[in-house]
Formats: structure tokens, sequence, C-alpha cells
């Protein structure tokens, strides 16, 4: 039988062990996550202030990477990865000259110029290499702008599945905003098993015509 | 350096293990009379573990109140023999850097266990009472002992990165200090194979301290991610940055401003121009006078920096010093042309330490930039001079030209 001091001791102890759980289980993960997800947020804004015509782009783009993604049925932690990689993907755009986009038209681009601006994916991966927290995120950085032909096996590196629907979504959003919603759907259509993983370009399609239905809380369509 | 860096800390281990051996000598075991083998090897055995769970740090010496067990109920010889031993088998499973470790953990293990033996020292009653404050003793002298030997391997840490030792060492101290009294009641009625319950407590604690060193790494990243990808934009920002804050913290402290807001202003400056990712850096960096256009656009990068830092909410009291830190005090300055005492301190500290720095380019060690030919330290600070009270604070000027002085000339 333990004496009422002793387990008074071992009430103190466990009273000490709840206060520590709450901290490491409940207050100090809701904090990294909301530190995490303002950082990314702040490295977004920087890039859209940087590039005008970027702006409102990025937040389109996470908001439908969020869909197609719990369609696909990733789980809770790779959906909101794929949501933080969206924000992060072009910080890497710092290192694009500031004249290549806000001054030339994009029709105008030489061969050198889209190899110029293609760098801000590596670049981009390059830097979360540098932030340990954000470091998971780097590949599907990396490679959010290459084709699903490029893959494993065929000489290229291997795609992550976040990689995949972020280059689908990606190049829907950005065809959306400057050749129309219609050229855009069209363009997924085509590219589906070439440029964009079929599964990833149908999840997509299918997540535009539910936004379309109204049968989904996305972002509504422009 | 390093070699000299590792004589100093194997003779400050020396002279604490020396120190730490004449004291359990010292000690008085004569209130000691309750010795009991069985109890020593479960404290020892909860020592040891609760050091084990504290991992290549060396934990928050938690452990404390397990080694004032060890004290009452091995006596101090033995409990100074029992705790570095522990010390060592922790030391040689942790990841290796080096003898630092050892060093640091055979002198803390020796140095905290005589120290705390010295409590009997105290006519507190029975050795029961004298649990509690060994505790504290033994916890607070290993904190002090591993920081002093973290500092002399790591070097000199940006200020702003140092972690808040007032916090550490209080909450070392409280649970040294709660898990000890639980420690006390379980021995006082014989119960001492109670104590490895403490552990859980200590583990939970450590893995909580530990992720809490991994946000404010976290933090100081995100932090350099930012001044990164300022400096792929204006690679003059190399250096520069660096220099204003760590300059702009030192006037900030003259200025009689409180330690963690001093620290808050290093962040601030070393943050100061993050709005100029978003300006063309053609601008940024030609030579030749820009139009009125071109220097409005320039000017917008108070603004967008005050945006960029706003999404964060822990730079939440920096954002109006990045904002005005181009605002003068005769109201010609941007992005809102406020005057005086409208413009907070820490803003009119890092505007002249960043005119300095930009005036002097490579006088300091920096790079010279484009558009502007370095000048002379003592011509710069003439020039400070010139503006104060129009462009610069006059009381600020003051004070950046005694410490910059101090360091330059």
């Amino acid at each position: 039988m333990i004496s009422i001091p002793s387990l008074v001791g071992l009430l103190v102890a466990a009273a000490v062990s709840g206060v520590a759980w709450l901290v490491l289980k409940v207050i100090l993960p809701s904090q990294f996550e909301a530190r995490i997800t303002e950082a990314c947020r702040a490295f977004a804004t920087a890039i859209e202030l940087r590039f005008p015509s970027h702006s409102g782009l990025t937040s389109r783009a996470a908001s439908l990477c969020v869909l197609v993604a719990d369609r696909l049925g990733f789980p809770k932690e790779q959906i909101r990865d794929i949501e933080r990689a969206c924000l992060l993907r072009d910080i890497g755009h710092c290192a694009t000259p500031y004249a290549l986009v806000n001054r030339k038209a994009f029709d105008d681009w030489s061969a050198e110029d889209r190899r110029t601006y293609l760098k801000h994916a590596g670049a981009s991966g390059a830097m979360l290499e540098l932030v340990p927290s954000l470091r998971p995120l780097a590949n599907m950085v990396r490679f959010h702008h290459r084709s699903w032909l490029s893959r494993e096996p065929r000489g290229g590196p291997e795609i992550l599945q976040e990689a995949r629907v972020l280059k689908a979504v990606v190049d829907f959003v950005w065809k959306e905003r400057f050749e129309g919603y219609g050229a855009a759907i069209a363009s997924i259509q085509a590219g589906a098993g070439d440029e964009y993983e079929p599964e990833a370009a149908s999840a997509l399609l299918a997540v535009l015509t539910s936004i379309r239905d109204g049968s989904s809380g996305g972002p509504p369509n422009p | 350096m390093r070699a000299l860096a590792r004589h100093r800390q194997t003779l400050l281990a020396a002279v604490l293990v020396a120190f730490g051996a004449a004291a359990v000598v010292y000690a008085p075991t004569a209130r000691l009379l309750n010795y009991d083998n069985a109890d020593f090897f479960v404290f020892w055995l909860c020592a040891l573990v609760g050091k084990g769970l504290g991992g290549k740090s060396g934990g928050h010496a938690y452990e404390g109140a397990f080694v004032a067990g060890m004290i009452v109920s091995g006596g101090p010889i033995t409990a100074a023999a029992g705790d570095v031993l522990a010390a060592l088998l922790v030391a040689a499973y942790s990841p290796s850097n080096g003898g630092r470790r050892f060093r640091a953990s055979v002198a803390a293990a020796s140095f905290s266990t005589g120290l705390a033996s010295l409590v009997m020292l105290t006519p507190l009653g029975s050795e029961l009472w004298h649990i509690p404050p060994m505790a504290l003793v033994y916890s607070g002298a290993a904190l002090s002992i591993r920081e002093a030997f973290r500092r002399i391997g790591a070097g000199k840490t940006p200020r702003f990165q140092r972690r808040d030792l007032g916090v550490e060492f209080a909450l070392g101290l409280s649970v040294a200090f709660v898990l000890s009294l639980c420690l006390a009641l379980f021995w006082g009625h014989s119960e001492a194979f109670l104590s490895p319950v403490l552990l859980l407590p200590v583990y939970l604690l450590m893995r909580a301290t530990r992720l809490h060193d991994e946000l404010i790494q976290h933090d100081h990243s995100v932090i350099a991610a930012l001044t990164l990808m300022l400096q792929r934009v204006h690679p003059y920002s190399a250096g520069h940055l660096e220099r204003v804050a760590s300059i702009a913290e030192e006037v900030g402290l003259a200025l009689g401003l409180p330690p963690r807001r001093a620290r808050m202003l290093h962040l601030a400056a070393l943050l100061h121009d993050v709005g100029k990712i978003a300006i063309d850096e053609e601008l940024l960096d030609r030579p030749g006078p820009l139009t009125e256009e071109e220097m409005a656009e320039v000017r917008k990068h108070a603004e967008y920096g005050a945006e960029i830092l706003g999404r964060v909410r822990r730079f939440e009291q920096i954002i109006p010093w990045v904002r005005s830190h181009h605002e003068r005090p005769d109201a010609k300055g941007y992005p809102k042309r406020l005057s005086g005492d409208q413009i907070p301190l820490e803003s009119r500290i890092i505007s002249v330490v960043d005119a300095f720095d930009a005036m002097t380019g490579e006088a300091l060690g920096g790079e010279t930039r484009r558009y502007r030919e370095p000048m002379g330290i003592e011509k710069a600070f003439q020039e400070l001079r010139d503006h104060a009270g129009s462009q610069f604070d006059p009381r600020v000027v003051e004070a950046f030209c005694q410490i910059a002085k101090e360091r330059w000339t």
C-alpha cells in the first residue's frame, strides 16, 4: 500500500506530465503549424509583389491543389504539404530577372528567356533545402514544372505525386489567367498522359466540373 | 583559434572537476545516517536515464532531483562518482561532437554534485529537507556549465539567435524543484522505488523542449531565407544587412532599449530592406540619377517590406519599424512623411546605421555599390552630423558615432 504523501507525489508527477503532454502534443504543434503557414504566405507575398502578373494565381492554385489532393484521397498531412508547396513553388523567382516577367510579353520570350524563367523551380527547391522545417517540400517544388513524360524510367527523375498534381494545377491556373477557362480545360484534357499524370489531370477536371456545377465549395471560376 | 578553444575547455573542465572533488570531500556526511544501496541504485538509474533523455544538448538538468537523492542515500563521494559515471556513459552513447561533450558532461556532473553536497552545511534539519535545495543547486550549476561550454565551443552567436536563457533556467529549476519534492516524499516514506515514475514528466518535458528548439530554429531559417531572397535580387545586401543589424542593436542598447527589444531591433534591421525583393534590380543598382517615377518605384520597398512581414505574426512588432526606416525628422521622408517622435526610435536607429553603411561601403568590409563611390569613415560621420535634425535623429547620430568610433577608428 502506498503512503498518502507518496500518493501526493505521484499526483504531482502526473499533473506535471499532463501539462508537458499538453505543451508537446497540442500547444507547440499548433504554433509550429501556424508559423510554417505564415512563413509560406510571406514568401508567396514577396514573389507576388515582385511579379504583379502572378498576383492571385497562388491562392487560386493552392485552393485547387487542396481540392484535387482531397479527391485523390491524399491523407491530411499530404494535403497540407501540397498546399504549402503550392505557396512556395515560386520563391526561386527572386532570381528571375524583373524585366523578363514585368516588361516583356510572354509571347516575345526567346527559348533562352523560357529557360531562364524555368530555372526558378530548381532555385525554389534549393532555397527550401535551407529551411529544415520546409525541406520535405523541396522536391515537390523542384519538379512542379516537370512533364509526366520526362519521369523515370525515361531518363528523368522520379516525380513525387504532389509535384504531379502541382504541375497540372499550376499549368491550368496559368492558362486560365492568360488564355481563358475553356482553353485551359482543353489543354489539361489534351495533355493528360503526356504532360500531366492521367490521374492528376482527371482529378483536376472532376474538381473543376464540380465547382462549375456548384457541388464543391472550391474557388469560383473567373 | 580552435585549438585555443579546445584548451580553454579542457582547462575549465579540470578546474570544475577539481572543485567538485574538493567539495564532495569537504561536505559533511555526519548527518547522513540512512545510507541505502538499493535506493541509491534506483536514483542512479533514474539520473542515468534522465541524462540520456537530454540527448546531445545535455538536456535541462532535470536529473538534479535524482542526484540529490543519490547524495542523501549514498553520500557525496559515491554520488559524485555515480553521476560522473552516468555522464560518461551517456556521452559515450550520444551522437559525437568531439571531446566537448565529454568535458562538459564530466565537468558539469562533478562540479554540480560537489556544489549540491555543500547544501549539507546549511542547518535545514533532517536530510529530507536538503533534497529540494540540493536539486536546485545541482540544476542551476549544471545548466550554467553546459551553457558555458556551448558558448566556448560554438563561438559568438548572433544576439537575436540566442536562446532565452532566463526562460530555460526558470523552467529547468522549477521542474527540478517540483520533482525533488516528489522524490523527497517518496524517499521520506521508504518508497524510493516509485522514483522512476518521475521519468515520465522528464521525458515529456525533454521532448517539448526539443520541439520548442525546432520552432525557434524554424524562425531563424525563415529569416535567413528571406535575407537570401533579397541577396539574390540585390547582391549588395550581403554583409550590409548583418552589419547594420549588429550595430543597430548596439545603438539601441546604448539608447536604453531593453535587451529583448534590442534583439527585435536586430531582427528588424536584418529585414529592413526585404521589400526590395519586389523592386526592379536594375533600378536598385543603376549608376546615375533615377527619374521621379523610378524613385517612386524604389520608395515602395518600405511598404512592400511591411506587407511581406505582415504575414508573419511573430514580426508584428517590427512592421512599423521596417515601414518607417526612410522617414525623416523633418517630415521629408517616406512613405508617410512622419516627423520627429512619430517615427519609432527603432526606425530612426536603422535609418542612421543604414545610411552610414551605405556611404562607407567597402571601407567596412562590404562591397562598393556601383552607383556610388565609397566615402571615408570620418567623412561619413561628418555627413551624419551635418544632417542631424533634418534627415537623422541627433540623439541617435551621437550614440552611433560613439559606438562606431570605438569600433572602426
